[in-house]
């Protein structure tokens, strides 16, 4: 187990090499320069500015320093907000996994519910609700139900029955969090419940499930103690990437509602040039991500005897 | 009479597809007595399996549809239970064993739990005195080291292994019946034989009346009392495993024996087969189900259902040819 972790630590800093070497050349790669915005800079200024994050030196020197900077943990500063990029990703990470976190337990209960639900009663009223429900997280953009939930949840609950539940921005109190971490989590509930209905429809149908109702167990039993824990497993290995993806934040609705997290600066970096920026996300993304897949592949091994877990 | 402990009666089950309605089992009688072996034979898809799970009524329903008949097990009406009462008779009075032991068991959880499970859903009896009584189990089963694997998962038994384990989760509640469907088909032919003497063996100690489900003849010779033949969900010829074996009397029960490999013979024949296949039972035939693939079918198999002819002795079968008024082989001009 220890070997195992240790071997999976090991390929993870491989990884990360590779990402950030791939991710640093590729955005050196993209036309323009992080100080040529909309203003004209006299050439003495662009030389002084370029002198300053060291942009003059040629590129692989700048390759090396960067790369020397991260394996102490210094991810540089912003070029735009002439801030330590680490602070940035930081403070704003934790407002999005805040967000996150409330999003995630909403999916994934909820998902596994209705899932583990529409299967058992397979055709039936529950079925059908889940799946819509599950059809709806798929195909609705969560910008539009972002937009939705705020006009009628937020705004019309406001004017028409006065109830001043939700706000329809902002951050800081839990009532803020509501409506941002639905519309965060529905695609992954729908994701969830469909692969949990699917996985649930498969564990029923195994011989064990007909073992189980044999000896006298009752339906509740049978799913509590036989299906429930064989059939979660395809829902867990999902959990790596979605977790990673959900707790950096979403761009969209973090504008909508105007919540001060990571996922902004996922684009805004790009569209600034903001070099050590862009790498900062990257960088940052990659690891959790890595970290994540790590997590499931141990609560694999956790969940399934079968599993074996070797260095 | 020993204790009857099953009765079925005309049983019939049919299953609601979309193609319309599958008549699996076509009116079953059978019976068992208490420390009975009773064989039911027959090839793929002709309701043997259908027929068992009904009595434990495992099959989903719907599909599934009881349409009429009587189950009696141990003074329980099968057919009228409710799924709480069923859930009390499974494990209690009955109990199954499956063919493939390898799919059987949750795999997620030891073994020894799984036993566990049993003996506690039927007997109010501490975790502690339940532990000990699946290790007691495992032994009689002849597991070796049962404390040891009592703590592991399935996945690390081997197959005979656990059809072992598997007998010991049946029989850790002391059932009157217990139905083994196909319980060696999966195995290797070594372990065959040692399971079947593990079930002679619990038979013997526990009283217990088994149904063994199979196609394999050379397993019936070996251990069960009585057969009962099947065909297209109907029971065509019941009787003592020596009647069924050397006097029986319905042609389908012949081919059957007849397919079987000779390993005494020295010449280079090929294996018999029976020609056809059997009915298709969306539409099950208005005679004899095996007409068609009879090599003595006359006029009146396809026209009516055979009666059941019974000898002094208890031996059953269903075929016209038993009739007193049908003409011998040589005015019927049998090709044999």
């Amino acid at each position: 187990m220890a070997r195992y972790i240790i071997k999976r630590l090991a390929y993870a800093v491989l990884t990360l090499f590779v990402l950030i070497s791939l991710t640093f050349f590729m955005m050196r790669m993209l036309p323009g320069d992080p100080f040529l915005g909309d203003k004209t800079v006299s050439a003495t200024t662009l030389a002084n500015m370029q002198a300053k994050y060291g942009l003059d030196k040629p590129v692989y020197i700048q390759y090396l320093k960067y790369m020397g900077n991260c394996l102490r943990g210094d991810l540089g500063m912003s070029i735009v907000y002439n801030r330590d990029v680490m602070g940035i990703v930081s403070e704003s990470f934790m407002v999005s996994a805040d967000l996150g976190i409330r999003a995630l337990i909403f999916a994934f209960v909820i998902g596994v519910l209705l899932g583990a639900v529409a299967a058992v009663k397979r055709g039936g009223f529950a079925d059908s609700f889940s799946m819509f429900i599950a059809m709806i997280g798929v195909s609705v953009p969560s910008f539009i139900l972002g937009a939705l939930l705020q006009y009628f949840l937020a705004l019309q609950m406001r004017k028409v029955f006065h109830i001043n539940l939700f706000p329809i921005q902002g951050w800081g109190s839990f009532n803020q969090t509501v409506l941002p971490a639905f519309a965060l989590g529905l695609g992954s509930l729908a994701t969830v419940s469909r692969l949990m209905r699917t996985s649930m429809l498969d564990v029923l149908g195994s011989d064990y499930i007909k073992t189980a109702k044999s000896k006298g167990l009752s339906q509740g039993q049978i799913i509590r103690r036989h299906a429930l824990r064989n059939a979660i497993m395809p829902v867990i290995t999902i959990m790596g990437p979605t977790v990673a993806s959900v707790l950096t934040g979403t761009f969209v609705i973090e504008s909508i509602f105007n919540i001060p997290g990571l996922g902004k600066y996922f684009v805004i970096s790009i569209k600034d040039l903001d070099y050590t920026m862009i790498s900062g996300t990257v960088v940052f993304y990659g690891g959790l991500l890595i970290l994540c897949t790590l997590v499931v592949d141990l609560l694999y091994g956790f969940i399934d005897p079968r599993v074996k877990l070797e260095g | 009479m020993a204790d009857r402990v099953l009765t079925i009666e005309d049983l019939q089950v049919s299953f609601d597809t979309y193609a319309g309605e599958v008549q699996a089992v076509r009116g079953v009688s059978l019976h068992v007595d208490a420390g009975e072996v009773l064989a039911v034979v027959g090839e793929s898809g002709c309701g043997k399996s259908v027929t068992a799970q009904t009595i434990m009524k495992l099959n989903p329903m719907p599909p599934a549809r009881i349409k009429g008949g009587k189950i009696d097990l141990a003074g329980h009406d099968i057919v009228a239970a409710s799924e709480r009462e069923m859930q009390h008779i499974r494990g209690r009075e009955v109990a199954m064993i499956f063919q493939d032991p390898m799919t059987c068991m949750n795999p997620t959880t030891q073994v020894g739990w799984q036993v566990v499970e049993s003996v506690r859903l039927h007997n109010k009896i501490s975790k502690k005195d339940a532990k000990e009584e699946a290790v007691n189990q495992l032994t009689r089963v002849h597991i070796p080291n049962p404390r040891e694997r009592a703590r592991q998962y399935p996945h690390e038994f081997s197959g005979g292994m656990r059809q072992r384990a598997m007998i010991a989760m049946a029989l850790s509640c002391k059932p009157k019946l217990l139905i083994a469907d196909e319980p060696t088909t999966a195995l290797d032919v070594t372990i065959q034989a040692q399971i079947m003497d593990l079930l002679s063996e619990m038979k013997r100690e526990t009283n217990t009346a088994i149904i063994l489900i199979t196609h394999d003849l050379g397993v019936v010779a070996g251990i069960a009392d009585r057969v009962a033949v099947m065909y297209a969900g109907k029971v065509v010829e019941t009787g003592t495993t020596r009647q069924i074996f050397y006097e029986n009397r319905h042609p389908y029960t012949r081919a059957l024996l007849g397919s079987l490999p000779q390993t005494d013979s020295s010449k280079r024949e090929p294996l018999t087969s029976i020609p056809g296949t059997p009915p298709d039972l969306l539409n099950p035939p208005k005679g004899c189900g095996f007409a068609a693939r009879c090599k003595h079918c006359m006029q009146i198999c396809r026209e009516e259902l055979p009666p059941e002819f019974t000898t002094e002795d208890g031996h059953k079968a269903c075929c016209w040819l038993l009739h007193p008024d049908c003409p011998s082989p040589e005015e019927r001009g049998d090709r044999t």
